[in-house]
């Protein structure tokens, strides 16, 4: 199992990119632990399910987070949920502003908040990217077709590489210590088989009207070799 | 030289060489004369006569930049070169790889690069590329196995250069094809070379391409064709032979023969894939059988 994080504050699209995400996608599992939290009340038994949950995952999920809230330092966590890329939504503060104001969930719409919110994201996600040295893509896309497009890239490299570490994983290789500076310099077979071909070739000639000769064709021959 | 092997070396006479010979020479000249017309062929060997300026096996060229221009230059002749997308549909590239070429092989599934002198129809130098899934599943693994992504590799193969090209034409054609490939996000270019064959080492490794990849067993197939009555052996490479499955006769590498593993080489243009090259291949060589 590994895992993309869809990180930004809330009200930025995060659920919303990741679901409609999934529709070009269906194989690929999300999950957000607020819902978890919604779902177990406690936090507690929430975490415990958080954990089942992503045990039973083999291939990729998509996690929407919070950066700006919670504890300082995520790299345990990251890295024990095999992080492999982090996608920050940034959005305009007027985007974010009118989505919150449309929210019947009641954000805050203070725009000091917002702004210092989003900065905390960004610098937390910085920090992580480049603790674990997986790749920070950050989105300021309004519109919502770009962003997925690029959420789609994302993926498309990180699955990528996922899968030729395992086929890098599998391979059964023979490794041998062949020394080529020995093998420019030691072929007398060859040698001596070229020395007795020349001559008999020079006596050669193609009867057309270009008179290719066929040692000039041999000497063709070795340029493409 | 290839046929040859097919031999137990303690057994190649003077007679089995001069057969060999007269047989190969068969083959060549059935190509050539029932496939390429009269004026083809002149033109396209033209090198090998002393007296075209542009081409010519005696006095040959050297390819410099003049301002922004590729010119082949020398002993006051100037020709402008074009370096360009070869039509892949273009006759002369089944004539290439169909009829010139000493490996009968397949089309290229990839790009096809040509210099020409300015106005020419024909290429006079040309190189196929081919990449991902087009690469041989053993060099894919290999790639792997060095941190390179296949399917942001590609392998060249020299396909053809006419009598008398310009001396230097090899590395400008492959820096043109890495500057290409490079602004289209690719990460390696990888060629294979027979060290049996090579004369010097500057054959296998022109272009940069001077790190080893891997290295296979070298043996060659040969079929039998039939050309004024006599029963001729013609090479087949193992894709054709996959290829068009064929089941018949063939002659193959004497196991007495001892041929230098064909070697794969490469080049990394720009590291995108960020995978690590397997620890154990520091100081060797992977080797396929």
């Amino acid at each position: 199992m590994y895992t993309i994080k869809i990180v930004g504050i809330s009200g930025v699209g995060k659920t919303t990119l990741a679901k409609l995400f999934l529709h070009k996608r269906p194989d690929i599992a999300r999950m957000s632990f607020g819902e978890f939290l919604y779902e177990y009340n406690d936090e507690e038994s929430a975490r415990e399910e958080w954990g089942k949950f992503l045990s039973r995952q083999e291939n990729l999920v998509l996690i929407e987070e919070h950066l700006e809230i919670g504890e300082d330092n995520l790299t345990d966590v990251y890295m024990r949920e095999n992080t492999k890329a982090i996608f920050l939504i940034e959005p305009s503060l007027e985007t974010v502003v009118r989505r919150r104001e449309r929210d019947i969930r009641q954000r805050s719409s203070d725009e000091q908040q917002i702004v210092e919110d989003m900065q905390k994201s960004r610098r937390r996600a910085v920090i992580l990217a480049k603790k674990l040295n997986i790749p920070l893509v950050i989105t300021k896309d309004e519109d919502i077709e770009r962003s997925i497009e690029r959420l789609s890239q994302v993926i498309d490299r990180v699955e990528r590489k996922e899968y030729l570490l395992k086929r890098q994983q599998s391979l059964n290789l023979e490794l041998t210590d062949l020394n080529l500076s020995k093998l420019w310099n030691s072929h007398w077979l060859m040698n001596s088989l070229r020395q007795a071909i020349t001559p008999l070739v020079e006596q050669k000639s193609l009867v057309n009207p270009a008179s290719v000769s066929i040692r000039k064709t041999l000497s063709i021959r070795r340029c493409s070799i | 030289m290839f046929y040859l092997t097919t031999f137990d070396p303690g057994s190649i006479t003077q007679q089995v060489i001069s057969d060999a010979v007269d047989e190969q020479y068969l083959i060549v000249q059935d190509r050539l004369l029932n496939a390429v017309s009269s004026d083809e062929l002149a033109y396209i060997f033209r090198g090998l006569k002393k007296f075209y300026p542009d081409l010519n096996s005696t006095y040959r060229l050297k390819l410099i930049w003049k301002n922004t221009k590729l010119v082949a230059v020398g002993e006051g002749r100037e020709f402008e070169v074009e370096f360009k997308k070869v039509e892949t549909e273009d006759k002369i590239i089944t004539l290439f790889t169909e009829v010139l070429h000493y490996v009968h092989q397949e089309r290229s599934q990839g790009d096809i690069f040509g210099f020409y002198f300015k106005g020419d129809r024909y290429p006079w130098a040309v190189e196929t590329c081919e990449s991902g899934q087009f690469i041989r599943p053993y060099k894919q693994d290999a790639l792997i196995a060095h941190g390179i992504d296949p399917e942001r590799a590609v392998e060249i193969t020299r396909l053809y250069a006419l009598p008398g090209s310009p001396l230097n034409f090899v590395s400008v054609m492959d820096s043109f094809i890495r500057k290409y490939y490079k602004a289209n996000g690719m990460e390696a270019l990888l060629t294979c070379t027979m060290p049996s064959y090579s004369k010097s080492r500057s054959t296998t490794t022109s272009g940069g391409l001077d790190k080893v990849l891997c290295a296979k067993q070298l043996k060659h197939s040969f079929i039998p064709k039939e050309i004024k009555g006599r029963q001729c052996w013609m090479m087949a490479t193992k894709r054709w032979l996959e290829e068009n499955q064929y089941q018949g006769e063939m002659r193959h590498t004497h196991r007495f023969f001892t041929l230098f593993p064909k070697v794969d080489v490469f080049t990394t243009i720009q590291h995108r894939t960020t995978l690590n090259p397997l620890p154990g291949l520091n100081g060797n060589v992977i080797f396929f059988k």
